[in-house]
């Protein structure tokens, strides 16, 4: 009796004693080393709490399994966080170089590239893992570097690995600066990166400001409806910012909302992340795409930069190319450093925050256009 | 593979297309919505300075 069900310490398997230490990781570098803490310690802390033996928390009724039902299976808490991010992020970089969007449409090719090579890996080619052709394609969402892209992407495919890729997207966010300087240095060439671009851009009206909202709901609803939750809350998000007239909101969406929503979606990934879903090669793999994909949307968006580098008549750095992946604003601050170091006199952080806010709305399309596809390929 | 390499093909295509679109409708919004010289650049910036 004592050890069936009272006392958890009997109930301890190796497997569920490695989840606890990884739990303790998470917050260890969430605390100490400050990576990403603000998802790190809710993460890490679910992760220990769903994994302690009988604590029934992740059990029908249990608190994990209410918050995953109520938020992560509705897809209710990605698209909360979203009204949050839109209200945050400041477009006008963007409207103010139109043309950098492409550089975030360019970048995109870290989730496609990503998904054919872990399809390759999996059921399409090799059979090593046990990647389906859907698994496959939330695994690439990585690439999008964009927590709530993923989870909205990966549990309306119904992914298996949720969990782990949710975990790499938000990991990897944080190794932004050490995963693509390196990226950078090898794929463009000294005088590039010297490139001086001017920093005063064309200007931009509140009416322009107010409409671009509306506008891209419109556009991105009518192209890829399946990115229309997220493209919605994302823009909704952002008009309340715009329109200047609901500052209220505006901050609550920013703080109040978004910092709930994230102590609760945090717990409840790390609830997810149970010894039986999460100890398996196919995790360790997930990380390894992980890499490949913010690699390969580095690299893509690079490309795009020396084409517009040669189109331009060589006026346009390409080292804004690698800002095109959406995680804002740690790109452009890397593209600025990078800049800076070929060139003391190189400001291209606003050059760069325009292929970054380019590259957030990107990742949404490019989640919708994968959930819209699914259905002719998979 | 086949068809995972049309499926590569199709969501890039989307998102291109998607994105160029949405570069229409930034220059259009530009150009027709140009901001007074009185209404400042960046209402936003002017807001949260």
């Amino acid at each position: 009796m004592l050890e069936g069900e009272l006392l958890g310490v009997f109930a301890l398997t190796w497997q569920a004693a490695v989840m606890l230490g990884l739990g303790g990781l998470l917050i260890y570098l969430g605390i100490a080393k400050e990576v990403e803490p603000v998802l790190l310690v809710p993460i890490g802390t679910g992760v220990i709490l769903a994994n302690v033996p009988l604590g029934g928390l992740t059990e029908p009724g249990g608190l994990f399994a209410v918050l995953r039902a109520a938020g992560i299976d509705t897809e209710l808490f990605p698209l909360l966080i979203f009204i949050g991010v839109g209200a945050m992020i400041d477009f006008g970089s963007l409207l103010e170089r139109p043309y950098t969007v492409f550089l975030g449409a360019a970048a995109q090719f870290g989730i496609f590239g990503t998904f054919f090579l872990a399809y390759f890996l999996g059921d399409g080619g090799l059979r090593l893992f046990d990647f389906s052709f859907t698994d496959a394609i939330s695994i690439g969402i990585i690439g999008s570097a964009d927590g709530p892209t993923s989870i909205y992407v990966a549990t309306m495919l119904g992914s298996k690995y949720t969990p782990a890729i949710v975990v790499a997207a938000y990991s990897y966010m944080a190794l932004v600066p050490i995963i693509q300087p390196p990226i950078m240095r090898a794929l463009t060439t000294e005088a590039e990166r010297r490139l001086a671009m001017p920093t005063r851009a064309q200007r931009v009206s509140r009416r322009t400001r107010v409409l671009f909202p509306i506008l891209s709901i419109l556009v991105v609803g009518l192209i890829a409806p399946k990115a229309t939750p997220l493209i919605g809350t994302l823009m909704f998000g952002n008009l309340l910012r715009e329109s200047g007239v609901v500052e209220r909101l505006s901050r609550a969406a920013q703080n109040e909302m978004a910092n709930i929503v994230t102590i609760l979606l945090g717990l409840t990934v790390g609830g997810m992340m149970t010894a039986r879903d999460f100890l398996r090669p196919e995790t360790i793999m997930i990380y390894v795409m992980g890499v490949v994909a913010f690699a390969l949307g580095t690299a893509a968006g690079l490309m795009l930069g020396k084409v517009m580098y040669l189109a331009s008549g060589r006026r346009i750095n390409p080292l804004i190319g690698a800002a095109g992946i959406s995680a804002f604003p740690m790109c452009a601050r890397v593209v600025q450093r990078v800049g800076l170091e070929a060139n003391p006199h190189n400001h291209l952080l606003m050059h760069a925050a325009g292929a970054n806010t380019a590259g957030q709305i990107a990742s949404v399309v490019a989640g919708g256009a994968a959930l819209v596809l699914v259905p002719f390929f998979a | 593979m086949l068809k995972a390499t049309w499926f590569v093909l199709a969501g890039m295509a989307i998102v291109f297309a998607t994105l160029s679109l949405l570069v229409l409708v930034m220059t259009a919004l530009n150009r027709w919505l140009r901001p007074t010289p009185e209404a400042g650049a960046h209402p936003t910036r002017a807001r949260d300075a």
